[in-house]
């Protein structure tokens, strides 16, 4: 889901973020739930939509989980 | 002939800072898995703490080889009788203390260093073998002491086995990073083996460690890259 957001600057409709990583209503706003209490996505009203903001904690966390999953490829962990 | 002295005298000393490269290249990539694992340990991912120590342990072997390079002075009082007179005299000695120490426990930890890296892609699963290896390798250890070669060929067998297994990592993932460490690796399977030759000639001495640094900084150029990676925005 943040790599989704990331793709999209960092920016997205929660109805496109939804579509883009293949989950149901049910199973996106449980998620989000728990990334927003992360601080890792915020959302904002913006007139009738929602959108989904990574912050910065976001994408440093996004960041590392690259770094460790490209690590672990390359010393095949 | 004559070159070759004169390269061997502009290098002489310089294999303290080539180990130093060594050891800030194992320490940065321990010190990374270590991190990965306190993200990932709840998960009982063993994995990484296995790399970080593994790193480390050779680290603090290289840490020990540079120790051999200072030298403990004390001096000794000395009493000779010549004729009538009683002459009283100090002497400086040089201690080899620190030299066997630091040789010893060099080759200790670089055996069980990569003795752990070995075990994490070739796993034992029996605790007893574990604990018979980690014994066998110290007394090897302990009894290397006269055949240094001996030492460079059990760690050219190690290389070997690990550089292998990175080699199958990279046939399996074709992951251009992959393959600049198992590069490194082979490099570095290299430097023991000419290290080995030491004995022959010291000139073997040198070009293993030049060898051997080359290694460490593919390694690092790897690991860079790698920490690279994670700065990369995936495009849509």
């Amino acid at each position: 889901m943040l790599e989704v957001i990331q793709t999209k600057r960092g920016t997205i409709k929660q109805t496109h973020l939804m579509y883009k990583s293949n989950l149901s209503y049910g199973q996106l706003t449980s998620y989000l739930e728990e990334l927003v209490e992360k601080h890792f996505v915020e959302k904002m009203d913006k007139g009738s939509n929602v959108y989904v903001i990574l912050t910065d904690k976001g994408s440093e966390f996004l960041q590392k989980f690259r770094e460790m999953k490209q690590f672990e490829k390359t010393f095949g962990l | 002939m004559a070159s070759l002295h004169q390269l061997m005298y502009l290098l002489q000393g310089t294999d303290v800072y080539m180990d130093i490269v060594g050891v800030l290249v194992l320490l940065f990539v321990g010190i990374f898995s270590w991190k990965c694992y306190k993200i990932d340990h709840k998960e009982k991912n063993k994995k990484y703490f296995y790399l970080a120590l593994a790193f480390w342990v050779l680290a603090v072997g290289f840490l020990f080889k540079i120790l051999t390079n200072f030298t403990i002075y004390y001096t000794t009082l000395k009493t000779q009788q010549i004729g009538m007179m009683v002459v009283t005299y100090t002497f400086v000695n040089e201690s080899q203390v620190l030299f066997n120490i630091g040789m010893l426990m060099y080759r200790i930890l670089t055996l069980l260093g990569l003795y752990f890296l070995y075990s994490l892609y070739y796993p034992i699963k029996d605790k007893a073998t574990v604990f018979l290896n980690v014994f066998f390798i110290v007394v090897t250890a302990y009894f290397l002491r006269s055949a240094f070669h001996i030492f460079h060929l059990t760690t050219f067998l190690f290389f070997l086995f690990i550089t292998y297994y990175y080699y199958k990592n990279y046939c399996k993932t074709k992951d251009c990073l992959g393959k600049y460490l198992f590069v490194s690796f082979i490099v570095l399977s290299l430097s023991q083996l000419i290290l080995m030759l030491y004995e022959i000639h010291p000139l073997f001495y040198t070009l293993g460690e030049i060898v051997q640094l080359i290694g460490y900084l593919g390694l690092a150029v790897t690991f860079f890259m790698v920490r690279g990676y994670g700065k990369k925005t995936i495009k849509n």
